[in-house]
């Protein structure tokens, strides 16, 4: 079942960690773009933890709302995607109430110390985009769980972004985010 | 044409120089800087213009001096460690009156620090860094928009004041992407430096036009003229008498000065009913902050919408608007400044302030942006009393 799309009026705050490597701060940027398409704000911001470009754990921020972002960074995230167990335990302290948690059911299958109130949606998205032939682009299957649990933004405006980001290169990635959202629909 | 982009602080400072039509970058890489120059390693050879890695930044200072001396539009971008090395070429830049623009994306020090993480205490190295008297002008970004929009008014103040001009941006502005308004680029308005006329023989290099500054010659060009980085006369000729001195240094200080009304306004943004007849609960607070840390402030304000306040917050910093500042502060029962480092830019808030007011301070100083509840809490710790 897919979670209620925030309403328009409110700050909007996402992070998107895992292994730098796994190409989630691209996530976030073409989250930011789709999210600029569609006439809203968006500000993203990357947090690197450690001086190896792949392997250290990587994060994405992203806030989307109606008006001007005046604070750049999250404050209260009200969705997390966590890739690997470092990116769920390093990033719980910046969970909002009621925030929506999705974390990779094969990489991370402990998730006793997410907060009770939170919304935990275990998926297995590396194995499913794998399995699609679709594993370099695991970045974009995930943003496509999460655009489809969040409707922060409509899809159509995350695949303008895809089409001008990759150019000939988009097809596998729209791909990759409509699997994406089927996989976060339980299609 | 127009645009609205989703663009990374430093590519917007990038488009904004090539915009007002810089043409020439010699610099030398460092974190968080490094994107500008390897875009402009990218659009500059294919705009005709020359792109140079240096080997240091000493050289890179150099380099901008002489291009500008040569007719182009030049500039660099640095870091602390590297805008320490500026300094001394800085200084030859104020002394011959070569326009040119310093980006400085800052991170935290002291010396190489934490060469990732933001700060934005390289202010008072911006305004006294370089020795000896001179002026210093300093444009702070906040949003990607004005990594824009600031760097061409960078370029325009450099041209026509023929003097270094700093754009003080931060890594998290310089990192960070955001939806921008980058505007046509026909529709902006663009300086170039007073170019000397008539008779080349009679052209005195160094004798002011009606803005107290100097027409400049194009090296190669018909108007020759000497540099020296000593004391000069008008002809650029070496001068050591006191008269000449005086007259000198009065000119270079007193060039920005007598032409402050061309450096961009500072925003002043008030709610919860702040200010002078304010609505709101509670004795208003003036806050004054710049670049990142203003963007925390405008969430401070979002945050507490029932409590008066009152962002002050420059685009120029050097020299700062001390006249703006200080017609607001009689209105406000407090002021509070927020700065990312132990506390800079709070001093020259006191001298303005005068005692009329209590000025309290939100800094941070370990690598991590300021954040609106340390912001909201100085503000209740300098009302002092219920904080209210």
């Amino acid at each position: 079942m897919l979670a209620e799309a925030k309403p328009r009026g409110a700050r909007w705050e996402g992070v998107l960690a895992g292994e730098g490597g796994q190409g989630l701060v691209v996530a976030g940027i073409i989250l930011g773009e789709a999210a600029v398409l569609e006439g809203l704000y968006a500000v993203q911001c990357q947090w690197v933890f450690g001086s190896a470009a792949r392997g250290s754990l990587s994060r994405s921020e992203v806030v989307v709302g109606p008006e001007e972002i005046a604070f750049p960074r999250v404050l209260k995230a009200g969705v997390l995607l966590a890739l690997t167990p470092a990116a769920l335990t390093r990033h719980l302290g910046m969970l909002g109430p009621g925030a929506l948690v999705i974390v990779d059911s094969d990489h991370v299958p402990d998730t006793g110390d997410v907060p009770p109130d939170a919304d935990v949606r275990p998926l297995p998205i590396l194995r499913t985009a794998a399995g699609l032939g679709l594993a370099r682009s695991t970045n974009v299957f995930a943003l496509g769980a999460l655009v489809a649990l969040t409707g922060v933004v409509r899809p159509e405006n995350v695949e303008e972004a895809l089409r001008r980001r990759f150019g000939v290169k988009a097809e596998p990635n729209l791909r990759a985010f409509r699997a994406g959202a089927d996989l976060a629909a339980g299609g | 044409m127009a645009r609205t982009a989703f663009l990374q602080g430093n590519e917007a400072v990038l488009e904004g120089a090539l915009a007002a039509g810089a043409r020439f970058y010699a610099g030398y890489p460092i974190t968080p800087s490094s994107e500008i120059a390897e875009l402009a390693s990218w659009r500059l050879p294919g705009l005709g213009g020359v792109f140079i890695q240096m080997e240091d930044e000493i050289a890179s200072m150099a380099a901008l001096v002489g291009a500008a001396m040569a007719g182009a539009k030049a500039f660099t971008a640095t870091s602390g460690p590297g805008f320490s090395l500026m300094q001394e070429n800085i200084g030859l830049a104020v002394m011959v009156e070569a326009p040119c623009v310093v980006i400085n994306v800052m991170r935290s020090g002291p010396s190489t620090g934490l060469a990732t993480k933001p700060a934005q205490a390289d202010i008072m190295q911006a305004r006294w860094g370089t020795h000896g008297d001179h002026p210093a002008v300093a444009l702070v970004p906040s949003s990607v928009s004005e990594c824009f929009s600031l760097t061409v008014a960078a370029f325009n103040l450099a041209e026509r004041l023929r003097t270094p001009v700093f754009v003080l941006s931060d890594e998290i502005l310089g990192h960070m992407r955001e939806r921008a308004d980058i505007p046509d680029t026909e529709a902006l308005e663009i300086w170039d430096r007073p170019r000397p006329a008539g008779d080349p023989a009679d052209y005195r290099p160094y004798r002011p036009g009606p803005d107290g500054v100097p027409p400049l010659g194009t090296f190669g060009g018909p108007y020759v003229f000497h540099v020296t980085s000593s004391m000069h006369d008008e002809r650029g000729v070496s001068a050591n008498d006191a008269k000449t001195a005086a007259a000198s240094v009065a000119r270079l200080v007193g060039k920005v000065s007598r032409n402050a009304q061309w450096l961009p306004r500072p925003e002043v943004v008030r709610s919860g009913g702040g200010g002078e007849g304010g609505t709101g609960a509670g004795r208003p607070v003036l806050i004054v902050a710049f670049g990142s840390s203003a963007r925390a402030a405008r969430q401070t304000m979002l945050d507490h919408p029932d409590h008066p306040l009152t962002l002050f917050r420059p685009r120029t910093l050097w020299p700062f608007p001390e006249a703006e500042l200080s017609a607001l502060v009689d209105g406000h029962a407090a002021v509070v400044v927020a700065e990312m480092n132990t506390g800079q830019l709070v001093g020259e808030i006191e001298r303005i302030t005068a005692g009329r007011r209590a000025v309290g301070l939100a800094w941070r100083s370990d690598g991590e942006i300021i954040t609106p509840e340390e912001i909201w809490a100085a503000v209740r710790r300098t009302l002092g009393g219920d904080g209210r």
